[in-house]
């Protein structure tokens, strides 16, 4: 799908900012984020188609440094939290798979004495803007690589930043539930982190 | 009792500690393992680091990504 720029052409800053494909890579990247907080395609899609007209109709509202994929990411994050708040959405969110949650291999990283069988390593800090682009790539594809159900979680907690009793609530999880998903969400970033990201942001 | 924490269950306590407060004897028990432990204190920075930068997913521009930048940059060329 490709809005036409042309949609608002009194607005001459608007037409400017959705130039050439740079609306459909913002689209892209939207969709992507949406689809892991959002487990049902058609939905993601929607909230994405959301955000896109609500850009194209108000583009005079992108103002200061942002740049336009930053300010769509925020709208979407928005359109995401709101939906995740109305009161219509309950019946669409599908309640937790177990074999999804339990069938974990992480546990493999502890001994019997629940020690660590192998160092963990320290991680640099990003230094700059390079290598925080890096990092935040390999965030990306590590969360993508997560079972949906754990990957969703996590996001609605660290991304959206929803508490963790609101969490539980719209999804319909005990308080158990909710923290053991977290816990395996931010140890198999952090593996997998450390697994691809070292060589990319420990360059100086 | 071991009045330490296991690596295992100071993993689950610092997750848990970035979501809601942890009970006091858990927190206390927490800092001296952390203290005596270097694995568990660079998985505690792995975590902060997860909790300061998930926010900026989306936030953090990656037209540099090789999939968006090459096509983008052979056409202007």
């Amino acid at each position: 799908m490709q809005k036409h720029p042309g949609s608002t052409p009194s607005d001459k800053q608007g037409t400017a900012l959705f130039q050439g494909e740079q609306l459909g890579r913002i689209r892209q990247r939207l969709l992507r984020h949406a689809r892991v907080v959002v487990r049902d395609a058609a939905l993601a899609e929607d909230l994405v188609q959301e955000c896109l007209v609500a850009i194209l109709e108000h583009p005079e509202a992108h103002r200061g440094q942002a740049s336009l994929s930053t300010w769509a990411t925020a709208i979407l994050k928005n359109k995401i939290a709101d939906w995740y708040r109305s009161p219509h959405q309950r019946r669409r969110v599908p309640v937790h798979d177990d074999d999804e949650i339990y069938d974990d291999p992480l546990e493999a990283i502890y001994d019997a004495s629940g020690h660590y069988r192998e160092a963990v390593p320290a991680w640099e800090q990003p230094d700059g803007q390079e290598a925080e682009r890096e990092m935040m790539s390999v965030l990306e594809a590590c969360l993508r690589q997560l079972p949906p159900q754990i990957g969703r979680v996590f996001m609605l907690r660290e991304w959206l930043g929803f508490e963790t009793t609101e969490i539980c609530q719209q999804l319909g999880m005990t308080a158990e539930n909710c923290r053991t998903i977290l816990h395996r969400a931010r140890t198999g970033l952090r593996r997998c982190m450390t697994a691809h990201g070292h060589s990319g942001w420990n360059a100086t | 009792m071991n009045p330490l924490h296991s690596c295992r269950k100071v993993a689950e306590l610092l997750s848990q500690a970035l979501d809601e407060p942890l009970h006091a004897i858990d927190s206390i028990r927490l800092r001296i393992h952390l203290r005596i432990c270097g694995n568990c204190s660079n998985v505690e920075k792995q975590l902060d680091m997860l909790h300061k930068f998930a926010p900026e997913i989306g936030a953090i521009d990656l037209n540099d990504e090789p999939e968006a930048r090459a096509p983008a940059e052979a056409r202007r060329n």
